[in-house]
């Protein structure tokens, strides 16, 4: 025990003294945690469209002003004469309305009227959400101007739980928090390891009598000490400047919190063991950190959107569980019932890459 | 090969001849690929914290963690190399008093000169006090001065009963081991005492002060065998077989007739560093290594 707190000691040591290291620890994570939701936001406010008014009424300049009047859209009026197509080429406007010459008269006469509406289909996420919107703007005006909306039978009411206003950032900033602590410390950890075999220092290591799992809990404890005060940093910027706070019991989310810790700098220290050159590591810890949980881990893109062909991948992608362990804690707060089954998955999973660690070291030699 | 405690073994060998490969497999860091080891009493088993607890290891690139001060390495190795807590103390007055960095333990190490480094790190390779110790050419890089001092540490730890294991590029070096052994290509190909290996080369060796040593080097190296002849400075050394007489009046006919005046001959005791590169010759000559140039 007291060896493999002077190896955690040792290693603490060289972080602190480090400042690219610390910018890596703390710096960068608390920097992108406060960006990123903001930037990969997928709802859609302030998009340019253009209007074209082949009418000119009184009807149809109340219809424009309807979209006008939504924070979704941004009218930008287009001369008749010139084709919609130049404003998507010109990249001024994602969409276009175009309203034919006898809006105001058939609006009076009491036909329907078609409108078009044209939008640049290149972004579909995008493109399907300004669709909606659009449709939901024209049946606001017809309730407006005729009282009525042609309902069936049945009438679906729509509540929206735990983010009720529908803010992606409540839902992305616990992903990007997520992201950030797959990331920077298990970063850190490969480097560290990976430092001993490119520098040699290793050799000295071996021949001591300091035993392998000693060694390497050592230097795991160490990156969980970073990576809880990584947290314990992101957690401030998540409730002071996202304003998200506990939904419930939050016992699940801290005790996942530690095993997590465990289980990412398990990771780094694991392939570090296996590729003892720091920029080589430092990659592969970026490739996999990163690309897996960003992707495979229903950060921004629903697990269940995930092809079924790679979907079992999901399964072992650590992030995975911590992901829904925090949005549980943060939005629905469904407590220990709900999350044990994933607590225990990422202590598993951290378990594992431990022991592939060690199986590495655990002869403390060379290969030939 | 055996080493005896309180002795200090000399590993001799050209570069590449499997020096640090030997040290390596017996402080157990290489998987031996043939052959018999036993160290500290037991035949197996190197990778136990028993054994490693008794052995003390130096690398060729010892390392100490640049990032750390000289205090916080000497207080990480301890700890793994198992140091009683009590005894730290002292062992690291002990080691900043040898290596001369009294006072200065708070300085990080990777700002010192390579020689002081070298201390610092031979103190953290002994600071447990092992039995057995491997030093792979410990004195690299360190002056003449600092080797000396390395040199009557080496000499306290084998009196204290330890048996130490060394490799040296430096030949004046090896005269002060008990033993030494010469390793070509992976093979121990001579053994025995400084004296004894001395002895052992047959012939005699002929000093000679010529004009251009060079040219005549080269000359004498291209009409007989070549490692016959060694260049010391401005000293030509011949080795010869048969007696020496005959031999110093055939060499100097043969060097004045290629133009070169021979202004002294005298026969010599063979150096080590003359058996050494006969040894090493020889061996390229049965193209065993491959030649220098």
């Amino acid at each position: 025990m007291r060896r493999i707190l002077e190896q955690t000691r040792k290693e603490l040591i060289q972080v602190i003294r480090d400042k690219r290291a610390i910018l890596m620890a703390l710096g960068l994570p608390a920097m992108l945690l406060v960006v990123m939701p903001q930037s990969i936001s997928l709802t859609v406010d302030d998009l340019p469209i253009v209007v074209q008014d082949l009418d000119d009424s009184t009807a149809s300049r109340l219809f424009i002003d309807a979209f006008r009047a939504s924070i979704t859209f941004r009218v930008i009026r287009w001369p008749v004469d010139e084709p919609p197509e130049a404003a998507f080429k010109a990249n001024t406007a994602r969409a276009a309305l175009i309203i034919p010459t006898h809006f105001g008269r058939d609006m009076a006469r009491g036909y329907g009227s078609p409108v078009q509406m044209l939008i640049d289909g290149s972004d579909s996420n995008t493109a399907q959400l300004v669709s909606g919107y659009a449709k939901q703007v024209a049946s606001a005006y017809n309730k407006g101007t005729t009282g009525t909306t042609q309902e069936g039978p049945v009438h679906a009411a729509v509540r929206l739980w735990y983010n009720p206003g529908r803010s992606s950032n409540k839902f992305y900033a616990p992903g990007i928090f997520v992201l950030n602590l797959s990331l920077f410390a298990p970063l850190l950890a490969s480097l560290a390891m990976a430092k001993e075999g490119e520098e040699k220092t290793i050799l000295q290591v071996y021949v001591s009598s300091i035993s392998a799992h000693e060694f390497l809990l050592g230097k795991i404890l160490a990156s969980m000490v970073i990576g809880l005060a990584q947290w314990f940093l992101l957690m401030i910027v998540l409730f002071g400047y996202f304003g998200l706070g506990f939904a419930g019991d939050p016992t699940p989310f801290l005790i996942a919190t530690v095993l997590y810790m465990f289980c990412v700098a398990a990771f780094g220290t694991m392939v570090g063991a296996a590729i003892p050159e720091q920029a080589s590591a430092m990659q592969a810890v970026a490739l996999f950190g990163f690309l897996l949980v960003f992707l495979l881990a229903g950060l921004v893109f629903p697990v269940e959107n995930i092809p079924v062909g790679v979907r079992w991948i999901s399964n072992i992608v650590w992030g995975r569980y911590y992901i829904e362990i925090v949005r549980d804690a943060l939005l629905q707060g469904g407590g220990w019932p709900a999350m044990w089954s994933r607590v225990a998955s990422i202590g598993s999973i951290g378990a594992l890459f431990s022991l592939l660690a060690w199986q590495k070291l655990r002869r403390m030699q060379l290969e030939a | 090969m055996q080493i005896r405690y309180g002795e200090i073994y000399g590993l001799l060998g050209a570069n590449g001849a499997g020096k640090t490969t030997t040290i390596k497999m017996l402080c157990g860091l290489l998987e031996p690929s043939r052959g018999e080891m036993a160290l500290a009493g037991q035949a197996g088993g190197f990778r136990s914290r028993e054994v490693r607890q008794r052995i003390g290891y130096m690398s060729q690139k010892f390392s100490l963690y640049d990032d750390l001060t000289i205090a916080e390495n000497l207080d990480f190795f301890s700890s793994v190399y198992g140091v009683p807590h009590q005894d730290r103390p002292e062992k690291m007055r002990w080691i900043l008093s040898f290596s001369g960095l009294d006072g200065r333990q708070g300085q990080m190490t990777g700002s010192l000169p390579g020689g002081w480094k070298q201390r610092v790190a031979f103190g953290s390779a002994i600071m447990h006090e092992p039995s057995v110790l491997f030093l792979d050419e410990p004195t690299s890089g360190v002056d003449p001065l600092a080797r000396r001092a390395f040199w009557s540490m080496i000499n306290q730890l084998a009196d204290r009963g330890a048996a130490v294991l060394v490799t040296t590029h430096y030949l004046e070096e090896a005269e002060q081991c008990n033993r030494l052994g010469l390793m070509v290509a992976g093979e121990l190909v001579a053994e025995g005492s400084p004296a004894q290996i001395k002895a052992a080369q047959k012939g005699h060796v002929l000093e000679y002060v010529v004009d251009q040593p060079q040219r005549a080097a080269d000359f004498l190296r291209i009409e007989g065998e070549r490692w016959r002849v060694a260049l010391f400075g401005d000293r030509l050394h011949v080795v010869t077989d048969e007696d020496a007489l005959g031999a110093e009046q055939a060499t100097t006919a043969k060097l004045n007739a290629f133009g070169i005046r021979v202004f002294q001959v005298r026969e010599t005791r063979s150096s080590l560093e003359d058996v050494f590169i006969g040894i090493v010759e020889k061996a390229r000559l049965e193209g065993k290594i491959g030649a220098e140039e």
